[in-house]
């Protein structure tokens, strides 16, 4: 595909993708990224790339002008750790329980913020469209909240990950509250 | 977030890296240095934040 500075590293999520990219990664998530590597760029950006394995899929395709395709899956990372984990069992009444996805025991060292309160803590459990954790304040239904949560994987080397997750409030108690995820991306931590 | 400012990628394999603004608009170019080489990255504006002017700003308060 022709681009205006031909030696760009081009990034989209999954569904904003030019067409004949989205067709050679079928079956992905629209939370997935793709990256559009030049072969000039390739020895300077692909370990940046596919350093993320540890934590979620990363594919990449070779393109008949040299150029590579990567596609990172990150949301697999929530459903690998959702299908290691340990499944929480206490029983919840089927009218208040709206949870369809499975919930595992995931205990990480977490900070929370809102528009109007900010806290640190720890994450209670997991699944593949939501996270429990702990908080110091009561937060106020419907907010929008931004997860920080230490990722239990370390990249190669050790290096120590962050899981970053967006998402509205699903629900609160004095001491816990629990958000639908929106949006997580992973970034390596400090 | 004007060209020439730094700012911080929050989404995508590059997350967490900050960057110089050199093109803007619903698509910004940004300057990134990897694995010891400049390297221009296009991404959507949504991916991009002035975060490191924040976390600046945090960090002198």
């Amino acid at each position: 595909m022709a681009s205006k500075h031909p030696d760009t590293v081009r990034m989209w999520f999954y569904g904003q993708a030019p067409r004949e990219f989205q067709r050679l990664f079928a079956g992905s998530q629209e939370s997935d990224w793709i990256a559009h590597v030049p072969e000039s760029q390739r020895a300077a950006v692909e370990a940046s790339l596919l350093q993320w394995r540890p934590i979620y899929p990363v594919q990449s395709l070779e393109l008949k002008d040299g150029s590579v395709l990567y596609r990172g899956s990150p949301k697999t990372a929530l459903e690998w750790i959702a299908a290691h984990g340990m499944p929480v069992s206490a029983p919840v009444a089927a009218a208040a329980e709206r949870r369809s996805a499975t919930r595992v025991q995931f205990e990480c060292a977490s900070r929370y913020r809102t528009s109007e309160h900010a806290g640190y803590g720890h994450t209670i459990d997991i699944s593949s469209t939501g996270i429990a954790f702990t908080t110091q304040t009561s937060l106020a239904g419907n907010s929008e909240v931004t997860l920080h949560v230490t990722w239990p994987v370390r990249l190669e080397g050790g290096l120590p990950v962050e899981l970053s997750a967006e998402g509205k409030l699903a629900r609160a108690q004095p001491a816990m509250a629990a958000i639908h995820l929106d949006r997580i991306s992973f970034s390596i931590a400090g | 977030m004007h060209v020439g400012d730094f700012v911080k990628i929050t989404e995508g394999p590059f997350a967490g890296l900050d960057g110089r603004l050199k093109e803007s608009g619903p698509r910004v170019l940004i300057a990134l240095e990897l694995s010891g080489r400049a390297v221009d990255v296009e991404m959507d504006r949504e991916w991009v934040s002035e975060g490191v002017l924040e976390s600046l700003t945090v960090s002198a308060g």
